[in-house]
């Protein structure tokens, strides 16, 4: 196991270094630089003044050198640059909203197993009943629902229809925290703030995971050691949770490693539906902005957290499945 | 299970509206609450270029001269503006000018340092610097030397002729005390400087704390001393980047006002629709500001077909732009007949306008050469047909309209328009700015409201391969009468003859047509009822020019 770790961890630097030199270029591929759409917004900007800019800003640099530049600041000097759009050090605008994003995305996260779980297992218990379609149903209405479109729905709903007691909307239409609030992440001055976006986000999770559940479950319930379960005369409890649920968890191990990336790598759509100010939104803004050094950091982080989403599956089956050995 | 399951989501229902009993608080009068589509990239004007850094940075710096709502100019930090007839503007022997300033007295930066001539001379040298990156030193540059006279006034010698000498430097003053350190210690640290932090306000307000992505929450300056104090404690600008949760916020009362970075015409439209109708939003007002963005196709005028002008004239009359801008909003933005807009001082509205004549085009097109094919498509007397490509922003819904909107009408003249559209960054990357398209592009300039035809049409201003494409006469308008007239403009002091200059170009250029005008678009903003003196204006500058006059009605 050990051998086999270190051997994972040893290819993921050409691997990162090869993905860093893609993005890098795709980017550099793109045409037009910040100081070509500046130019746009003032017609006055002469000859000059644009080759002027471009030197201050080193945009008139080639591929390689640009490339080389950034690794060694990143690599040597652990420094990710600075955000030519927020004129800010990138650690700074990462680091700003980094939190927002682990927030949502992790609240949506337990909010989608919290509920998914449940009715995964209610829908496989009583396969073919009416609960069952009719959960079958709301999941394939969920999954097809646009993200944005549900969004504002939701806001139009609980923010413009439904009012609290005091005359405001029920739940505010999107931000983070009442201006000036100093109230910590847990209070409810935050909390209403949370509600909507976590909601709309986990909706397309809990309805893929609910029907995820539902067949590994079935898949489960029907082999023959939980007959056995049951001939030996154990509660359906106990059968169900211990017995059933247990081994029905293996494959989601998978899934949940898979959306580690996306608990730091944010939700672009929602993120700027709920005005949220998150990784997703940030990322995607920076790539149109042409902010290389934030759109390289976030996507190269977004890339880091896959590689390390798909070892950290590995490792967890050999865990929980004594099948399978690394060696 | 699913009881219990049930039982626990009513019971955490119940607590979540017990606890929203006290959520929100009743509007404070004292407080305005903007909302914007964009977040400002820095408060640092120099290095910004977005409308959402002037918006919010309106209210935190005076200038020497401001712009009121009808475009008029204003002296906000000198005494009075400087003209030939008061003598503060006088032309020199060898075309060489000085532009002599006067502060006011008791300028006071934010933390009570005096403003004096000294911040100004600073002000320039940074504009000046080549490390510094700040990008517009077009009055700037023609500045041959900075005298300061006294604490309160400076003299500007300029090395040449030029029109708009009396509107101040390129940018508004930061103080020397706090930025010669900065600057000393690299470009770097000036484009890092911490603008939340650091003092740069001169305005009636001054930044209390700037959450990125989030709110910038501004207050009253107390130390401020120019045109009026602010009426209201509190001004916040609220980032929603998303156009419809922007209008949601507003519907729910969450926003006082959206400035024109904000909704779309189509959402306006609609906003002030739902308002005439009672239906909701009653307690806002929508207002259309027509603004200096000009939505145009350039041709090519290279292109052997294109240079033909009447074959330019008889495209032009082919489109009913009229009924185009009917359809299309309603009205509220209006077909432009050259590349100025009504309020601009030099604004021609006696130029040639092109009502819309599919006779007169099918007329222009055979006294061209251009005769019906078998297929019904022009064709010239080499046996070419009229099959033209344009290229616009992908996405822009308006832009695809108007583009259906013109291939159905040029189609009952015998002509095809073949539509190829691309992201806006490779438009405004590649083709457009490199000329690197065949027939024409379309798209919009936002100009301030000094604009002249120089840039736009001088033919020194096409951008070629050896001025690195940097030039924005696109179409490659060469027309030595128009360059004659663009560069008599820049010279031209005399205000009344320089407008003759401008009347005298656009009916050259509507005459000659290096570009399709389509409509200019307006600025939609919306401000709650009881919200008073708020002014667009439609133009660069910012809706909160004015903020210190805002004030709530009772």
């Amino acid at each position: 196991m050990q051998r086999y770790l270190i051997r994972r961890i040893l290819q993921m630097i050409p691997l990162l270094i090869g993905l860093s030199i893609l993005i890098f270029f795709i980017m550099y591929l793109m045409p037009g630089d910040p100081i070509d759409m500046l130019v746009m917004g003032n017609p006055n900007l002469k000859a000059e003044d644009v080759a002027r800019l471009k030197k201050v800003w080193g945009f008139d640099q080639p591929f390689l050198v640009r490339y080389w530049k950034w690794l060694k600041q990143a690599v040597w000097h652990r420094d990710l640059g600075f955000s030519y759009h927020w004129k800010i050090p990138v650690t700074q605008v990462v680091s700003e909203r980094l939190p927002n994003t682990l927030i949502l995305m992790s609240a949506s996260l337990v909010l989608s197993l919290l509920i998914a779980v449940p009715l995964g297992i209610y829908s496989a218990r009583r396969q073919y009943s009416f609960a069952d379609y009719f959960l079958t149903v709301l999941a394939f209405i969920g999954q097809a629902m646009p993200t944005f479109w549900f969004g504002l729905m939701m806001i139009l709903l609980f923010s413009i229809y439904l009012k609290s007691p005091s005359g405001g909307p029920l739940l505010p239409p999107g931000g983070m925290m009442d201006i000036g609030s100093t109230a910590s992440f847990f209070s409810w001055a935050r909390l209403k703030y949370l509600i909507m976006p976590a909601f709309v986000l986990g909706l397309h999770n809990i309805t893929s995971w609910m029907r995820f559940i539902r067949s590994t479950m079935l898949e489960v319930i029907n082999q023959d050691y939980i007959r056995t379960a049951r001939a030996k005369g154990l509660k359906e409890r106990t059968v169900i949770y211990k017995h059933a649920f247990r081994n029905a968890m293996i494959p989601m191990i998978t899934l949940l490693a898979m959306s580690i990336p996306n608990l730091v790598g944010g939700a672009t759509l929602t993120e700027t539906v709920f005005a949220w100010n998150g990784i997703g939104s940030m990322t995607y803004n920076s790539v149109m902005n042409k902010d290389y050094s934030v759109a390289m950091a976030s996507l190269m982080f977004s890339a880091i957290m896959v590689v390390i989403g798909n070892l950290l599956a590995d490792i967890l089956y050999a865990v929980v499945d004594p099948r399978v050995r690394y060696d | 299970m699913t009881k219990r399951l049930a039982i626990t989501l009513t019971m955490v229902l119940v607590l979540a509206l017990a606890l929203v009993a006290n959520g929100f608080a009743a509007r404070n009068p004292r407080e305005i609450i903007i909302g914007m589509a964009q977040e400002p990239d820095t408060l640092n004007n120099m290095l910004s270029d977005m409308s959402a850094t002037s918006q919010a940075v309106g209210g935190l710096t005076d200038d020497l001269l401001e712009r009121d709502g009808n475009w008029k100019l204003f002296p906000q930090m000198a005494t009075q503006i400087p003209t030939i007839e008061n003598g503060l503007w006088k032309v020199l022997p060898g075309d060489k000018m000085q532009v002599t300033w006067q502060l006011k007295k008791g300028l006071r930066w934010r933390d009570g340092r005096e403003i004096t001539a000294e911040d100004f001379e600073f002000t320039w040298k940074v504009i000046m610097n080549d490390d510094l990156g700040v990008p517009s030193r077009e009055v700037s540059e023609m500045i041959e030397k900075f005298e300061i006279k006294d604490k309160y006034t400076f003299v500007l010698h300029f090395k040449q002729l030029y029109h708009l000498a009396n509107l101040g430097l390129d940018y508004n003053p930061i103080p020397k005390h706090i930025f010669e350190p900065i600057v000393k210690s690299g470009a770097k640290a000036f484009a890092e400087a911490d603008f939340t932090k650091v003092v740069f306000e001169n305005g009636p307000y001054m930044v209390k704390e700037w959450v990125r992505g989030s709110h910038l929450v501004t207050v009253a300056n107390p130390r401020y001393n120019g045109t009026e104090k602010a009426k209201v404690q509190t001004v916040i600008f609220r980032f929603i980047p998303n156009t419809n949760t922007l209008m949601a916020n507003l519907l729910a009362g969450a926003v006082d006002m959206l400035t024109p970075v904000g909704l779309t015409l189509d959402q306006g439209l609609a906003l002030d629709k739902m308002i005439r109708d009672q239906k909701r939003g009653t307690d806002y007002g929508v207002q259309f500001t027509t603004a200096l963005t000009w939505e145009h196709i350039d041709f090519n005028l290279d292109n052997p077909w294109l240079k033909d002008k009447r074959v330019r004239q008889a495209l032009v009359y082919a489109i009913d732009r009229q009924a185009m801008v009917d359809a299309l909003f309603e009205g509220k933005q209006f077909v432009s007949h050259s590349y100025l807009p009504p309020k601009h001082y030099g604004y021609n509205p006696n130029v040639k306008q092109y009502e819309y004549s599919p006779a007169k085009a099918a007329e222009l097109l055979a006294a061209a050469g251009w005769k019906k094919g078998a297929d019904g498509i022009m064709e010239n007397t080499k046996g070419e047909k009229m099959i033209l490509t344009i290229h616009t922003t992908a996405g822009n819904a308006v832009r695809e309209k108007v583009e259906m909107i013109i291939k159905d009408q040029w189609k009952k003249i015998g002509i095809e328009l073949k539509i190829e559209n691309v992201a806006s960054t490779v438009l405004f990357g590649e083709i457009s700015p490199k000329r690197a398209y065949e027939h024409m592009t379309m798209y919009a300039w936002t100009s301030p409201p000094t604009t002249n035809p120089y840039g736009l049409w001088d033919s020194s201003q096409i951008p070629t391969a050896e001025n690195a494409y940097a030039g924005q006469n696109r179409p490659g308008w060469r027309n030595a009468k128009s360059d004659e007239l663009s560069r008599a403009i820049l010279k031209e002091l005399d205000e009344k003859k320089r407008i003759a200059l401008f009347h005298e170009h656009q009916a050259l250029w509507s005459e000659e047509l290096p570009s399709i005008p389509l409509y200019f678009r307006v600025d939609v903003s919306a401000t709650h009822k009881n919200l008073q003196n708020v002014k667009p204006t439609g133009n660069t500058t910012p809706i909160t020019w004015n903020v210190q006059n805002w004030s709530w009605a009772n």
